[in-house]
């Protein structure tokens, strides 16, 4: 959405520019009280208003060129930056499906030193491009150098540098600059964490799989827990790790010392990838004293499709849990229980106080099969509960099982 | 006998001038630094890509509340049923509409009546009918009786299913990627209750199927002036407050809201002009009266595109009308005003408001006065005030540029140079005439708060088709004015 040519110049003419007006806007104020005894417009004041003036209009001209300038070079280094990227993209894909193997590639006639355009082509093709050919082409990047200068950017001073570099190594997923990805995790700055985590777990995902605290899953584990990020960004490291999550969310799910927080992520991370043989690890945590934690554990339930059978007995319990919320996640899961358990434990669900229990409960009878179809129609005809009965109607109209015109002669529904 | 009593208030002037300015020279940095670090980088394109893929984000309810819309709103919820967002849908509700706005609605979307189980966790007007779209799942159509705009949202709030919600204006349209956008910001930061996106105006653009494809610039300096106002208002003064957790206004055109949050709140406030900004301050004192952690925030990447006046009568009533809304929900929170409970809100934010922005046009007009009066009558010499207001204008003229300045860093920015061009001269001729003129207008509307509340005022809207040049959409038909 931003572009990013020039734009940390314009900040800093920006910041500049406005400085010396604060200054400006400093001294003619002072003047403006010290003039007092001279009355408002004597000529000293009135000298430092014109030199205010002067400089404000001056501000004003180096802004108006600078924009001026920036219109025209980046209109010129648009069109050529777009030129170039498609060059070295094909030149990056043959390059990528050449038979020779990564070592050889070194030979291959290139500049010493990569054109930007080239190396954002090469990263953006390698945010697609995996298996051999992208370690061509991550072969290109080591062999130019560019891997080391990110590295060095990752310690820049310069904030913008620094950001650059974290998502640019996300794109080129080098092994060689996991750790000092970790290592950002521990960033002052929030902004830094976040990028950081997130290059970090796309580079885990493509790297060779090593057991133990020591491998880089075990490292990856460690250095979660120990960074304070909110659970969204947590969650979203966890979901990018692609086919490693599942060994990462189980190491994760065994430590005895994991936080509420990131027990949490762990188990709505699980439900969202629908990694369905955890699902004995994650009905462990459908009877922690937690409601968050609880309701957390059948919505993963839910989107895995499957409640084991020792969990059974706690959805049962949870379906008359004291917090609305884990009801509702309760009734969600409970569509995976058999008909003959779910259907009675759930009908009372119609008549629940909240809204979403109701709604829950119904959806998940609707998914029961002819049975819990039939039970729900039921309930949308003879439920004593007026509420109750609008709530199947709506249930049944939304899967599709009820026509809207026979909705409305269903009793009491108008 | 006048002669103290002016020279003091030409000291409240001069002071009030500086404060102003060194006020929006930081909110310029402040909005500018959060652009480049955090919205160039960290929200880039890639990352995007990576959220919608993972399957990282939150269901999010649209409202559209519509009175007399018939124009632009079949348009605007094409528009919304095409966002690139997993899962969504679209409630539309007709405030009592006199035109035929239901009648398009049903024709264009196949809408078909059925009862509807609603949670009633708001009071509202009565609902007349409900419909569902035959050939849209995910789009809810209500009819109900006129209540106002914020009745009308209360009224589609009882329906939302979803954990967070949408408010955007019928006459309105999203970027596709706009609710990613914003939605990302709730699943970064649990505390968040409120994201107030940029609103961009449509006057001019280029639309394909209910989507801004290129920008061009309208024909009408009045349309140009208000491109600046709206670049300065959402790119540095939101920023800013935003930087600084103080954010007081979340357009009404387009705000994300985690639902639970404005339901504790009380909903949206019936017979006010400016639910949108009513509501953003009632959600802060409501969380720092509990003392619950909380965050409100400005993004200036999600960009809404809004018709914006074209006619000079039109757009006297709508400044009329937000100064009025302004200066309402001043008053009826005035117990914040220099409240230390309340924070830098109460401490900053509320004083700025009333001071730089309720009562701004008086001692602009003021400050007009005594200059002429001073300079005619000899109390101040015609050099120095007329050097004065020079300053005062260019400064203006400095924070303008600034704001067609950060235009330009916008990836969707004006592709022709000449469009570029007329921006920066708007830039410097926006402060001869159209700036005393809506000066004018806002000091009427502060001393028309007392007699006109909750008035509207008829909008004239033209629709999409005849503010934006259309291109084998369905949405627009009209040939560019």
């Amino acid at each position: 959405m931003w572009r990013r040519y020039g734009d940390a110049i314009y900040t800093l003419v920006t910041f500049a520019v406005f400085g010396f007006e604060t200054i400006a806007l400093g001294v003619l104020s002072i003047s403006f009280l010290l003039g007092r005894t001279s009355g408002i417009a004597s000529t000293p004041v009135e000298g430092v208003l014109l030199a205010t003036l002067t400089s404000t209009a001056s501000a004003l001209a180096l802004l108006g060129f600078f924009l001026l300038g920036y219109h025209f070079t980046s209109s010129l280094r648009d069109r050529w930056h777009v030129e170039q990227l498609d060059v070295w993209t094909e030149r990056w894909i043959g390059l990528a499906l050449e038979d020779t193997p990564a070592e050889q590639i070194a030979d291959s006639p290139m500049p010493r030193r990569l054109p930007r355009a080239a190396v954002d082509a090469v990263l953006s093709l390698l945010e697609v491009v995996k298996g051999d050919e992208g370690d061509r082409l991550k072969a290109v990047l080591a062999r130019h150098g560019v891997d080391r200068l990110l590295l060095r950017h990752l310690r820049s001073g310069h904030l913008t540098a620094r950001l650059d570099a974290i998502e640019s190594l996300g794109k080129a997923r080098l092994p060689q600059a996991f750790d000092a990805l970790l290592s950002l995790l521990e960033h002052p700055k929030p902004v830094v964490r976040r990028m950081a985590v997130r290059a970090a777990a796309g580079t885990l995902a493509t790297m060779t799989p090593e057991p133990g605290p020591e491998g880089p899953g075990g490292r990856f584990t460690q250095a979660l827990k120990g960074a304070s990020l909110q659970s969204g960004v947590a969650q979203e490291s966890l979901l990018l790790l692609e086919t490693r999550a599942g060994a990462v969310l189980r190491d994760l799910l065994a430590e005895p010392d994991l936080g509420d927080r990131l027990r949490w992520v762990v188990l709505e991370t699980t439900g969202r990838l629908g990694l369905a043989d955890m699902a004995g690890e994650v009905a462990s945590s459908t009877t922690h004293p937690d409601p968050e934690l609880r309701a957390a554990a059948f919505r993963a339930l839910h989107r895995l499709g499957s409640v084991p059978e020792d969990a059974q007995a706690s959805l049962l319990d949870a379906l008359k849990d004291e917090v609305d919320f884990v009801r509702v996640q309760a009734s969600h899961a409970a569509a995976f229980l058999p008909a003959e358990v779910a259907l009675p434990a759930l009908e009372p669900g119609l008549g629940d106080d909240s809204w979403w229990v109701r709604r829950a409960a119904a959806a998940a009878m609707a998914r029961l099969g002819d049975d819990g179809v039939a039970t729900v129609r039921r309930a949308a005809e003879t439920h004593p509960d007026q509420a109750a009965r609008e709530m199947a109607v709506q249930i049944l109209l939304e899967a599709g099982a009820l026509d809207p015109a026979a909705a409305r002669l269903v009793k009491g529904v108008a | 006998m006048w002669s103290a009593p002016l020279t003091i208030y030409q000291y409240v002037l001069l002071i009030y001038f500086s404060g102003l300015n060194l006020l929006y020279a930081l909110f310029c940095c402040v909005g500018l630094r959060a652009l480049v670090i955090v919205f160039a980088r960290e929200f880039s394109q890639g990352s995007l890509r990576d959220l919608l893929e993972r399957d990282v984000y939150k269901p999010v309810s649209i409202l559209v509340p519509a009175f007399d819309e018939e124009v632009s709103i079949v348009g605007s919820v094409r528009s919304l049923l095409a966002l690139q967002f997993p899962e969504f849908e679209v409630i539309v509700v007709s405030d009592g509409s006199t035109d035929q706005t239901m009648a398009r609605l049903v024709d264009a979307f196949a809408l078909a009546e059925q009862p509807w189980a609603s949670r009633q966790d708001l009071p509202t007007a009565p609902v007349r009918h409900t419909f569902r779209s035959l050939t849209h799942p995910n789009l809810v159509v209500v009819d109900k009786e006129n209540g106002g705009k914020a009745d009308a949202l209360n009224a589609g709030l009882n329906l939302a299913r979803y954990p967070l919600f949408a408010a955007v204006d019928a006459d309105s349209m999203l970027d596709a990627e706009a609710i990613l956008r914003a939605t990302r910001l709730f699943v970064e930061d649990e505390t968040l209750v409120a994201v107030g996106g940029t609103i961009r105006p449509l006057n001019g653009a280029v639309v394909r199927d209910g989507r801004v494809t290129e920008l061009a610039m309208p024909k009408r300096w009045l349309e140009r002036f208000q491109i600046l106002e709206y670049a300065r208002a959402f790119f540095t003064g939101r920023a800013g407050w935003s930087h600084f957790k103080s954010l007081l206004i979340i357009s009404g055109a387009f705000g994300l809201f985690r639902r639970t949050a404005v339901l504790e709140a009380g909903g949206f406030l019936v017979g006010t002009v400016s639910e949108d900004m009513e509501l953003v301050v009632r959600l802060h004192k409501h969380f720092l009266r509990k003392g619950q952690p909380y965050n409100i925030r400005f993004t200036p990447d999600p960009i809404c595109w809004t018709e914006v006046p074209t006619d000079l009568k039109t757009l006297r009533r709508q400044r009329n009308r937000w100064h009025r809304g302004l200066c309402e929900t001043l008053w009826k929170h005035r117990d914040m005003l220099f409240n230390p409970r309340y924070g830098r809100l109460g401490m900053v934010a509320v004083p700025y408001f009333w001071f730089f922005e309720a009562l701004s046009p008086l001692v602009e007009v003021s400050g007009y006065v005594i200059v002429v009066v001073g300079a005619l009558t000899g109390f101040v010499s015609p050099r120095f005030a007329l050097l004065f207001v020079l300053l005062a204008v260019l400064y203006g003229m400095l924070l303008s540029q600034l704001a067609a300045g950060v235009e330009t860093f916008l990836s969707t920015r004006y592709p022709r140079m000449r469009d570029r061009i007329v921006l920066l001269v708007a830039a410097f001729i926006e402060f001869v005439g159209y700036r005393q003129f809506l000066v004018f207008e806002r000091t009427l509307a502060t001393f028309q708060v007392p007699f006109k509340r909750g008035q509207w005022g008829k909008m004239r809207r033209q629709g999409a088709a005849a503010v934006a040049t259309p291109v084998d959409g369905p949405a627009v038909t009209a040939p560019r004015p």
